[in-house]
């Protein structure tokens, strides 16, 4: 039995474990856990924003309503094509199409660059109004901040918005990076057909930032 | 014994790959829709979430691949779906039905009807209070008299030495 496995040991398949297929499931599995974990993170925000807009249905809205909805369009179809280059990116290897894969991999991250100037254009647009909670900025002004002067709370609720899109963001950009270093083990011929973990990891990273998203996005900028 | 099939991971065909990214694009143009142009007052949140988990739905099973994967990553995904519903509902039933003391903008009746009875006495929740407060202050104050522990809240603090 020793003499069967030590004979066709592909390079990638790791001492501890029996076959490709069991450390590619094992790695897969782990991954699912930590996703667990990122969407208790989240839905702890999700919850706090369930508590707060019940409490303040009105000031919330009014906060929200200030809010660039065309941002949020934008990055949600911005987001959806990263989640399918990024599938198309996982189908080109498992063909065997290293190239194919490093293109759609590098269109991946370039969508989640778009989304990041996306985000730092509102963030921007935040600064300039005075509502910027997280240096501490808070001095509404502008024709279209204003309002929130009059609005109780609007701070706080302004505040829940801001923490959510900057831990999502700080995921895109994680992402972001581990696509990057994708490409360039791509790149090295580290990935075949029979061997594409990393990759396949990564995505079903990117899936979950996107799934983040597809629930911020109504959330945040529609309903209100 | 000799299972080291090398290559069996399940190939999401190219199509439904494609067929799910057009689904999602229609969906967001969807909840754009009824969001912003049909007014939908009490509905709109609860319509927004189902296009919102149709949505999460699509991607989980089609460009995750869970629909094709392993019991065990079902399992685990059901898991956590669960788990993420107890949390937000246990959570809302107990913080929309507290009590106005704490807040007061809470919906639920309860709170109204209470908050109505404290308006109607207000001499007499000011009259307990007060008598609470001095109760407590007297407490303790004879407590630390009688063990010599000192209360830091309840003693000025130039006596302390």
């Amino acid at each position: 039995m020793a003499h069967a496995v030590s004979h066709d040991h592909p390079p990638h398949l790791q001492h501890h474990f029996v076959s490709s297929d069991q450390q590619f499931d094992s790695a897969k599995m782990g991954l699912w856990l930590f996703l667990v974990t990122e969407v208790l993170l989240f839905s702890g925000m999700f919850v706090a924003y369930a508590v707060y807009r019940t409490w303040y249905p009105a000031e919330f809205t009014a906060t929200f309503n200030t809010l660039a909805v065309w941002a949020g369009a934008v990055n949600t179809i911005v987001l959806l094509t990263s989640s399918y280059t990024m599938v198309l990116a996982i189908n080109a290897i498992q063909h065997g199409d290293q190239q194919k894969m490093i293109r759609y991999l590098l269109i991946t991250v370039a969508c989640g660059l778009i989304f990041m100037i996306i985000k730092s254009i509102e963030y921007s647009s935040k600064i300039e109004g005075g509502v910027f909670t997280f240096l501490q900025i808070w001095n509404p002004h502008g024709h279209h901040y204003e309002v929130l002067n009059s609005v109780p709370h609007a701070r706080q609720f302004m505040n829940i918005y801001l923490v959510m899109t900057a831990i999502h963001g700080s995921h895109v950009l994680i992402g972001m990076g581990l696509l990057l270093w994708c490409a360039w083990q791509g790149k090295k011929g580290r990935f075949n057909a029979e061997y594409y973990t990393y990759v396949e990891n990564a995505g079903l990273f990117w899936h979950l930032v996107d799934i983040i998203w597809i629930f911020l996005f109504p959330l945040l900028y529609l309903c209100r | 014994m000799a299972n080291h099939s090398h290559g069996e991971h399940h190939i999401i065909p190219a199509s439904l790959l494609t067929k799910t990214f057009l689904i999602l694009l229609g969906l967001t143009a969807l909840t754009y829709v009824t969001a912003q142009y049909m007014h939908l007052g009490a509905l709109t949140i609860p319509v927004a979430l189902a296009i919102a988990c149709t949505k999460a739905g699509y991607v989980v099973a089609n460009f995750m691949g869970v629909r094709f994967d392993k019991p065990i990553i079902k399992v685990i995904v059901g898991g956590i779906m669960l788990f993420v519903v107890i949390f937000m509902t246990f959570t809302l039933l107990d913080t929309t039905t507290r009590g106005t003391v704490f807040h007061e903008h809470s919906v639920s009746a309860y709170a109204k009807n209470y908050r109505d009875s404290l308006n109607q006495v207000p001499e007499r929740v000011k009259q307990t209070e007060g008598t609470l407060l001095q109760v407590t202050k007297a407490d303790s104050l004879a407590a630390s008299a009688k063990t010599g522990v000192v209360d830091s809240t309840a003693v000025p603090a130039d006596s302390t030495k």
